[in-house]
This record gives structure tokens, C-alpha cells and sequence, in this order.
């Protein structure tokens, strides 16, 4: 990085910390504390509930699997527009006419206390743990790439999160995720374009996506009922569907971004915002991803994106076989590219012999993969640094070897805005939870209102504090990091089972749904534990769903026999 | 109540903004299906 980098990255990201914080330098009451005074637009929701959902290995890890898997994962978006909508219309009014801070109180105010703290705790474990891994995971790339030290990067990243999140509270949280919002899309948009201005002369995005669509990058969209593929239309709208009812209906650190508009159109409108523009967004992301991987097609790529791990393999037997590798890989990447030149050029002439080309471009193709997926087994078997897939690496990878300085800058602040805004949306539902669900509700009931503010803050700080330790030790425990991105599913549909039974069920039956959930959920962790391999982890989201209202109406009737007996 | 009932800009009514997203989200699925049997 350049001097020009990091000021562009330092400016923007100190801009946009300081106007949040200078924005909310003066906090009046609770209310302004948890819910930004009421006082929110749309165009603050919408951006916000954005920026909190795309996390940092959003914006480097999805261009990557473009270039590795091709369109087909925007398919686990298709749920989201039917989920909007039904939040839209079913918890919305009921979150607003409540005048709840938490998701959880309406579970108290139509069933009971326990139903609330069970939810409420189930919400912080899954969060608590998650919070970490949203700093450590870019971090670790950044610092890899970038020979950034670590520790610092985390410390300095989570630091400041935590300072303006505890500092200004909610309305902080949503200034600075707008604009951290803003800086992100503008920052993806100049990148996407760039790349587009970095083809070959005569390659443009028509002849880009013929080449990606001839590689099998293009398959978006899938209407097979083949159970064993991981992204179909199919599994999007049902699994990708429960998975964001669950978010965006049940989540505090989504629901927090919304319960503080200014009134119930204003919170549909930002809501409406991201069911209309989430699934373009993360289509033009995953483009960009095909874009970089046309781009490699004329340009030789490394032979792992992540040359450090390479780097780190030691002198004998597998630092001769990489050597090999990386030899081969040129040689392969040389035909490839003459196969591809061919295809476009009889593709335009109308020739005949496109497919012969497309045929020899695709064995080529095969090929180079043969020999990356050889060199990623090697560094596995033989790095001591294996720390992340190598798709992570990609774009990182591109940007910073191909793009000019100053824009690398930005993009590498629209990494770290990322991290921030959705640490930070993360932090702030953790400790309004913790204060309104247990401190304020158990512990201790009759405080004056400053009192609680107080407790907020400290109670984010003490999330904010334990996120970056956990960050910093994450690396002892590498297969940990996979679980906490699994464990999302794993408590979401239980949360979310909570929910719709509580729409079912009177108000009496509070210990069937709350042993329903309860029970619910050792299943859930008891079936991912012993078929984890078996089942796509989006399933969980239903399978914990429709157990707790299963179990809840069983429990229902059992006990209703034995008070009639 | 009275908030529930508010009308949404634009639109007239809050029916057909959820129309208006689930007709936007059919037309994006048909572009992509477009784009998958075009390109592949």
C-alpha cells in the first residue's frame, strides 16, 4: 500500500467515526441510547439493516466463490424478499405498537418471563460467540496479504468499534453504518468497472460472460430438485427463506436497526429498500467475482491466491512438488488462454470451431483446477499457516496487484467499514439484551432511567471487550471458527420457532412452547452433531423451527390431559 | 392502529408494495434464467 492508500483508508474511515460520534456527542435519555430517539428514516433503516447484514468476508469472500463456483450462491438470497415482506406486515406493527427495545419483551408480553430469557439467551450465545469471528475473519486476511501485524489489526479495528458503539448507541450504530454503506457500494461499483476496463482490448462484458458462461460460471439460477446440490432455487426459497425470517424477524441486532424509526411506514420503506436491492447487490458482487476470474483468463494467476501459505510450506519432497505445480500451471494457463482467444475469435466470425475451442478451453480448464486443488492439499498437509480457504484470497489479491493506488485505499476501507458496521450493529443488540432483557428485568427492576443508560454502555463495552479477545485467541482454535459460522442455523430456527408458535398459541400455554423450545434445541445440537455431514447447515433453520412447534403443541395437549385428569 | 393504517408514498397502498417487491423479484428470477440458458 501506498502513502495515497492509507490516507484514503484513514480519511474515510476517520470521517465517517468522527461524524458519527460528533453526531451523537450528547445522549439525553434511554430511549435515544437503545432506539435513537425514535427519530430514524427510512433511508438510515435500509442502509443500516444493510451494512449490518454484509459483514467483511461479505466483500471478500463472495467474489471469491464467484471465481471458484460461479452465480449459482445467489440462489440462498431468494428467500429474503418473501421474508421482508412478511416482516413487513406481521412483526413490524407488533414491535412498534409494543414500544418494545428488544424482540424479545413481545415473547414476555404475549406468554411469559421464561419463554423472553430463553429466547434472549439463545440469542446471546449464537451473537456473543459471532462477534469475535466478524473482526477475526478479515483480519486475518488483511493481515496475511498485507503483512499487517494481527493482534493490532484486531485491537485497532475492534477499539474503535467499540468506542463510538458504546459512546453513541444505536444512532450512532446507524449514522456511521449509513455511511459506511454508501462508501461500500460506491467502493464495489468503481472496482466492478475497473475490472471491466482491465479486459483485454475486444473482451467486453458480453464476451466476458460468453467466457464465463462457456467455463460453467454462469448457471444463476437452478430449478433441479437434486437434494445433494447446495444452492438451488428451491433450497433458496424455503431454507434461504427461514434463514432471513429468522434475521430479520427474531435477530436484536437486525431488529434493533428498524425498532427505532419514526414510525411504522417509515421502518417498512427501509425494510422494502433491502428486499428490492439485496439480491441485485449480491448478484453484481458475485459478478465482480466472474469478472476477476474472466480477467485471470488472459492474465497468469498465481498458482494459490494466498502466496503465503505456499511460502510457508518447507524446503524437501512437497517444496520440489509446488515448484512443479507452479511450472505446469504457467503451461497450462498459456494453452487455456490460446483455446479461449480462439473461441471468441471464431464465436465472432461465426466459425464453426467455437466448440471445439470451448471443448479444448474446458479440458484446459479442468486441468489448472487439478493442479490448484494439488498445491491447496499440499499446504494443508505441510503449512503451518492453512489458516483460510483460498478463494478468501482472490480479490484481495486482484485489487491489490492490479487496481491504482488510491482506489485500493478505498477498497480496503470498504473491508474494514464492513467489519465495523456489522460489529458494531452486533455489540449494541448484545448489550441492549443483556440490559433490558436480564439486567433490567431480573436483576435489578426499579433503576432510574440514567442508571440503565449507564448499564447499556457497560454492558456493550463488556460485549465489545470479550469479542476482541476472542479475536485474538481465535487462532488457537481453528476448527471453533466453522462451528461459530454454522451455530447461526443452528439457534435461529429455534429462535424463530419461539416466534411463530407464540402467534399460535395462547397465552396459557407458556411451559408447553417454552419446554418445546427448550427440547427443540438439544435436538437441533444433537442432529448436528451427529449428521453434520449429511445436512446442509440452512436446513437446521427449519428443522428447529418446525420442532418447537411440534414439540410445544405435544407438550400442549399432554399437559392439558393431565390438568383435565 | 392508526400508524398501521398509514399510507405508504407512491403507492396508495402497502398491498401493492409487496406486490411491487414480489413482482421485482419474479423479473429478476426470469432475467437470471435468461442470462443461465443464454450464457451456458
Amino acid at each position: 500500500m501506498s502513502p495515497i492508500d492509507w490516507v484514503v483508508l484513514f480519511g474515510t474511515l476517520v470521517l465517517i467515526v468522527g461524524y458519527g460520534m460528533w453526531r451523537t456527542r450528547v445522549t439525553g435519555n434511554l430511549d435515544d441510547y437503545l432506539l435513537g430517539g425514535k427519530q430514524m428514516k427510512w433511508s438510515t433503516i435500509g442502509l443500516s439493516v444493510m451494512a449490518t447484514q454484509a459483514s467483511a468476508i461479505t466483500f471478500l469472500s463472495t467474489p471469491g466463490q464467484a471465481y471458484e463456483s460461479g452465480m449459482a450462491f445467489v440462489q440462498n438470497y431468494f428467500g429474503l424478499p418473501l421474508a421482508i415482506i412478511i416482516v413487513s406486515i406481521v412483526f413490524v406493527p407488533l414491535y412498534f405498537r409494543l414500544k418494545v427495545y428488544t424482540a424479545y419483551e413481545y415473547l414476555e408480553n404475549k406468554l411469559d418471563l421464561k419463554v423472553r430469557l430463553l429466547a434472549a439467551f439463545l440469542f446471546l450465545l449464537q451473537r456473543g460467540l459471532a462477534a469475535g469471528i466478524t473482526i477475526y475473519a478479515p483480519a486475518i486476511i488483511l493481515s496475511t496479504i498485507l503483512g499487517w501485524d494481527l493482534g493490532i489489526t484486531i485491537l485497532v479495528v475492534g477499539s474503535v468499534v467499540v468506542i463510538y458503539t458504546v459512546s453513541g448507541g444505536t444512532k450512532a450504530v446507524s449514522i456511521t453504518q449509513k455511511w459506511q454503506m454508501l462508501v461500500i457500494l460506491i467502493g464495489m461499483g468503481i472496482a466492478f468497472f475497473m475490472i471491466l476496463a482491465k479486459l483485454p482490448e475486444g473482451i467486453g462484458i458480453y464476451e466476458g460472460l460468453t467466457i464465463a458462461g462457456g467455463l460453467g460460471k454462469m448457471e444463476i439460477v437452478d430449478f433441479s430438485l437434486d437434494l445433494n446440490k447446495r444452492y438451488t432455487f428451491w433450497s433458496g426459497i424455503t431454507g434461504g427463506l427461514f434463514l432471513a425470517l429468522s434475521y430479520f424477524g427474531t435477530d436484536q441486532s437486525q431488529v434493533q436497526r428498524y425498532i427505532g424509526g419514526k414510525s411504522i411506514s417509515e421502518i417498512r420503506m427501509g425494510l422494502i429498500f433491502n428486499g428490492l436491492f439485496k439480491v441485485p447487490m449480491q448478484f453484481l458482487i458475485l459478478l465482480t467475482g466472474v469478472m476477476v476470474f474472466v480477467f485471470y483468463q488472459f492474465f497468469q494467476p498465481p498458482l494459490l491466491f494466498n502466496e503465503n501459505a505456499l511460502n510457508g510450506i518447507p524446503d524437501g519432497k512437497a517444496a520440489r512438488e509446488i515448484v512443479e505445480l507452479r511450472g505446469s500451471h504457467e503451461n497450462i494457463f498459456r494453452k487455456k488462454k490460446a483455446s479461449i482467444e480462439g473461441f471468441i475469435q471464431s464465436k465472432k466470425e461465426g466459425k464453426e470451431d467455437a466448440g471445439q475451442y470451448l471443448i479444448a478451453a474446458r479440458e484446459n480448464y479442468d486441468e489448472s483446477i487439478r493442479i490448484r486443488d494439488r498445491a491447496k492439499e499440499l499446504v494443508i498437509k505441510n503449512s503451518d499457516d492453512p489458516n483460510a480457504k483460498d478463494s478468501d484470497f482472490v480479490f484481495l489479491r486482484f485489487i491489490l496487484n492490479y487496481l491504482p493506488h488510491g482506489i485500493i485505499g478505498l477498497l480496503i476501507a470498504v473491508i474494514v467499514s464492513a467489519a465495523m458496521s456489522s460489529t458494531s450493529g452486533e455489540l449494541n443488540a448484545l448489550g441492549s439484551t443483556t440490559t433490558m432483557d436480564f439486567y433490567k428485568r431480573v436483576i435489578s427492576p426499579h433503576e432510574t432511567d440514567h442508571h440503565y443508560l449507564n448499564s447499556s454502555k457497560v454492558f456493550t463495552f463488556f460485549w465489545g471487550v470479550l469479542a476482541i479477545l476472542f479475536a485474538l485467541f481465535a487462532h488457537l482454535l481453528e476448527n471453533l471458527i466453522e462451528a461459530v459460522n454454522i451455530l447461526g442455523s443452528i439457534f435461529y430456527g429455534t429462535i424463530l420457532g419461539l416466534f411463530l408458535t407464540t402467534f399460535l398459541f395462547k397465552k396459557s400455554q407458556a411451559l408447553p412452547i417454552f419446554l418445546g423450545g427448550i427440547l427443540a434445541q438439544i435436538t437441533v445440537v444433537v442432529l448436528f452433531l451427529l449428521v453434520s455431514e449429511q445436512v446442509g447447515y440452512l436446513w437446521y433453520n427449519m428443522i428447529g423451527c418446525f420442532l418447537v412447534i411440534l414439540l410445544s403443541f405435544l407438550f400442549s395437549i399432554f399437559f392439558r390431559d393431565r390438568i383435565m385428569d | 392502529m392508526k400508524e398501521e393504517n398509514e399510507k405508504p408514498p407512491f403507492f396508495g397502498s402497502w398491498n401493492r408494495i409487496y406486490l411491487f417487491v414480489l413482482g421485482a423479484f419474479v423479473g429478476l428470477v426470469i432475467l437470471f434464467s435468461i442470462l443461465t440458458n443464454f450464457f451456458s
